[in-house]
């Protein structure tokens, strides 16, 4: 998936080279986009658009303000981490990025295209793929169709291929089958193959689900709380299945985490939500130096002064 | 002995018919959840249609097509019309939205084809055949390898297939299968438009033995307690389900009749349902939820 996008962006830019201005067209709205970011003009001039983006964004239940003006671009291949105090917005800005929530204001940018208001199944088609906070497993299902039912937007062969049997589908049948297996293997869930997804550990299934956004091969992985519930161990593990699939097949990953430690190893860059706007972006030392941060998640010694003067 | 084990066949191959209406049911319940009252009116719509066409001088195959064409396109109405603006809504409201459904189905039925009754001759010819040493319908014969046929097209169709895999995703998770790119509303369509097909093949078969009539979509309520004892949710469980509930109110028609007087046939599948509520709800062969609390 990762190649066929780098594969069809080198030729577009080098016809654009032949060319000359006759198709300058998509990258001047590259360099526009950049010029509303503010601050990439230079970098988006020459590389691919980013992964995702979000312009501007707004979003209110009834009278409660969720999110408002959040901004924020990934680039291809990075690793952001999302953090902030309960209630900050984190897991709302990744219903957002998925299509599930419908922003009141702004965009949603994939591969520099917009997706505002796309709905969750095409930004899974377009390549963004979401894990959930509370677990979005078949439960009744065994653990590999689990994982083989994220292979579904890679069946190619057509049902009356399935309904007779015939070669395309028996061999494609394998190849995903293989494929699932591999992953399983990957994420030390084969032994757990064939049980029924709800008998496993809550950490398991955390990993099952990971399992299948990776069998959808995305190029951006939304990930709310894939460590949650899980011991220092498995915490371990899981990390590290992530930061391969970021390194071997270039996946983009937006994560949210509490565990401190773990994110800033994990993430090229923390983005820092609080009540709904954003305060910090930036390297993860950096942003963990940060007065706003620490106030974030701690208050400030002022507000702490005043109550005990008062 | 020979008596009795007639007995016990003719009815088994009568239950396949019962099955035949509750493998509607189970398609639709897998896909979506939802007990859906309107199967039976389907199943007398689909034939209705399908007499009319006959006796208008349209061909079999013709008819046949152009049924399922109609069913096909119900389906596309009834996921855009009524389910989807009731999505996410409690299974309760749903199955109130497929009992407003089956009035529709059946207030169309009357206002394009009227009330006559017709029927209906299928090609399949009802004569007592000798098989070894049974004297069977071979109308009931004819039904249960069309039964078969369709069982087993329905599983290669919906088993390791993506389509399989869609429709149990679907089913088990909507917000999850969203997130694997699953369309939704295609796998509703399809699932009610397989649900169409199988209330064609009932309704034929039901319509040939017992005329084209208003009171064919009341065979919902024999498929209630095969569904019941079968379980929603497995094909093979209900046809298992309808050849004990055949076979078990015939033989206790005849050999209990005598004693507790006769009616027995009418009230056994249900007696039946309720012990399997009281000690296995989840019927034969259902799948029973588990929960993490």
């Amino acid at each position: 998936m990762t190649t066929d996008h780098l594969s069809s962006n080198e030729t577009s830019l080098s016809l654009t080279a032949m060319l000359g201005n006759v198709s300058l067209a998509p990258l001047l709205d590259m360099a526009e986009l950049a010029v509303a970011e503010g601050e990439t003009v230079a970098r988006a001039r020459v590389d691919f658009p980013a992964a995702l983006a979000v312009e501007g964004i707004h979003l209110c239940f009834g009278g409660l303000s969720v999110l408002s003006d959040v901004s924020l671009t990934v680039e291809r291949g990075e690793t952001v981490g999302l953090i902030g105090p309960n209630g900050a917005g984190k897991s709302s800005l990744l219903n957002v990025m998925s299509g599930f929530y419908r922003p009141d204001k702004g965009k949603v940018l994939i591969d520099g295209r917009t997706a505002g208001g796309l709905a969750p199944h095409r930004t899974a088609r377009a390549g963004v793929v979401r894990t959930f906070q509370n677990l979005g497993l078949f439960q009744g299902m065994s653990v590999l169709d689990n994982v083989l039912a994220g292979r579904t937007l890679h069946i190619r062969a057509g049902w009356p291929h399935y309904l007779l049997r015939l070669p395309a589908a028996r061999k494609e049948e394998r190849v995903n089958r293989e494929r699932a297996m591999e992953i399983l293997t990957l994420l030390g869930l084969d032994p757990y193959a064939d049980q029924r997804a709800a008998t496993l550990p809550y950490g398991a299934q955390k990993r099952v689900e990971l399992a299948r956004a990776l069998a959808m091969e995305p190029a951006t992985l939304l990930l709310d709380e894939p460590l949650a519930g899980m011991n220092p161990a498995e915490k371990a593990e899981m990390a590290e299945a992530i930061r391969a699939a970021n390194r071997r097949h270039g996946t983009t990953i937006i994560l949210i985490e509490h565990d401190v430690g773990i994110v800033m190893g994990l993430s090229d860059r923390l983005v820092v939500l609080d009540r709904g706007r954003k305060i910090a972006d930036g390297p993860p030392a950096d942003v963990a130096a940060m007065p706003e941060v620490m106030a974030a998640y701690l208050g400030t010694a002022r507000n702490t002064a005043g109550k005990k003067a008062a | 002995m020979s008596f009795f084990l007639n007995v016990l066949v003719g009815g088994a191959l009568a239950g396949v018919m019962y099955a035949l209406v509750a493998i509607g049911f189970v398609l639709i319940y897998r896909a979506s959840g939802v007990f859906n009252f309107a199967q039976g009116t389907m199943i007398l719509f689909a034939a209705l249609t399908f007499a009319n066409l006959v006796e208008m001088g349209a061909p079999m195959l013709l008819a046949f097509l152009v049924t399922f064409a109609l069913l096909i396109g119900s389906a596309f109405l009834t996921e855009r019309l009524v389910l989807r603006p009731l999505a996410n809504r409690s299974v309760i409201t749903l199955f109130l939205a497929t009992l407003g459904l089956s009035y529709i189905f059946e207030g169309v039925a009357q206002i394009a084809w009227g009330t006559q009754v017709h029927s209906l001759d299928i090609g399949l010819p009802d004569e007592p055949v000798d098989l070894f040493g049974l004297s069977i319908s071979s109308f009931d014969l004819a039904a249960t390898a069309i039964a078969a046929l369709l069982v087993v097209g329905l599983a290669l169709l919906t088993g390791r297939t993506g389509l399989g895999l869609a429709l149990r995703a679907v089913a088990a998770d909507p917000l999850a299968a969203l997130s694997i790119g699953i369309r939704q509303e295609r796998v509703t369509v399809i699932a009610w438009s397989l649900a169409g097909f199988v209330a064609l093949v009932a309704g034929l078969l039901w319509g040939a033995r017992s005329g084209v009539q208003f009171s064919l979509a009341l065979i919902v309520l024999k498929a209630l307690p095969v569904l019941i004892i079968g379980g929603f949710t497995s094909v093979g469980g209900v046809i298992v389900a309808g050849i004990v509930v055949g076979a078990g109110e015939k033989l206790a028609e005849i050999f209990l009749g005598p004693v507790i007087g006769s009616g027995i046939e009418n009230w056994f599948a249900y007696v039946l349902a309720l012990l399997f509520l009281m000690i296995r709800p989840t019927g034969l062969f259902g799948q029973r939820d588990l929960a993490r609390i």
